[in-house]
């Protein structure tokens, strides 16, 4: 007489070393990854060597190759850019200012934009980079 | 003699369900996280100044499109630009430097050439537009 095993206890057996590797994945995921919101357009920052970690909790203006402008999460013109800059200086309430714009932005863009800045009152800009051997 | 199949059976959970939770799960955070590491450069934004430079004491490094650089109006290599600019900067450490990108030339060669600058002389950088 032939003894058969149960089918479903191989089959089982087979797929535990995935399910413990994807269980590793996803913790390694939940612990390491940190959440990003969305940016309303896709910008892909430039790259450079330089070693300041920057702080996220600021104000960031967006800017793409169209040449679109956003300032936290809202599509905004230059001019608005300047009124509601300007507003948040004058209220004491704006530390710092983050420039997040894509690597293959016409450079003058950034002056022009700059230069709107600069009669806000506010004194610097951070330009955000990326590490060349970081993804984004 | 009689078998039972009770002492070779082994009773298992069904564990699909677990799995297809977990593979969501797991995709969701792998969609949902950055590892981004962000820097940055700073930039002045100060008012700027309607001023003539004295051509002989500043280095104005003019970033052309395809990649043609000029110092004080001589082309030449990136890397001549910088180490000339590097010797001046260590001579007068408040030596003014000035870039001039023309339309066309792209944020990554600038950024690209201020990252080098940046590591000797900062403070005294400065963003123009040319001269239309």
């Amino acid at each position: 007489m032939q003894i058969k095993q149960q089918p479903n206890t191989k089959k089982f057996e087979n797929i535990l070393p995935l399910v413990n590797i994807v269980f590793l994945l996803l913790i390694f995921f939940m612990l390491a990854g940190a959440f990003s919101k969305p940016d309303v357009f896709k910008v892909i920052v430039p790259t450079a060597e330089n070693d300041n970690a920057a702080d996220r909790k600021v104000l960031t203006i967006l800017m793409n190759t169209e040449g679109e402008i956003a300032l936290d999460d809202l599509i905004i013109s230059e001019d608005e850019l300047k009124k509601t800059v300007a507003d948040e200086v004058k209220s004491g309430s704006l530390i710092q200012l983050q420039l997040k714009a894509d690597a293959n932005v016409n450079a003058t863009r950034l002056i022009d934009v700059m230069e709107i800045l600069s009669d806000t009152g506010l004194t610097s800009l951070h330009l955000l980079t990326v590490s060349p051997d970081s993804k984004q | 003699m009689q078998l039972t199949n009770s002492q070779i059976k082994r009773t298992f959970v069904n564990l699909t369900p677990l799995i297809d939770i977990v593979f969501i799960l797991l995709i969701f955070f792998m969609l949902a996280s950055s590892f981004a590491e962000w820097q940055f450069i700073e930039l002045g934004v100060g008012k700027a100044d309607e001023m003539r430079v004295d051509s002989r004491s500043t280095s104005t490094i003019k970033l052309k499109p395809d990649r043609v650089y000029e110092l004080n109006d001589d082309e030449m290599d990136v890397t001549e630009i910088v180490a000339i600019v590097k010797e001046r900067c260590r001579i007068n450490i408040n030596h003014p430097i000035i870039i001039q990108p023309f339309e066309g030339v792209t944020l990554q060669s600038l950024v690209s050439i201020l990252d080098q600058i940046n590591e000797f002389a900062d403070k005294n950088v400065s963003l123009a537009k040319v001269d239309s």
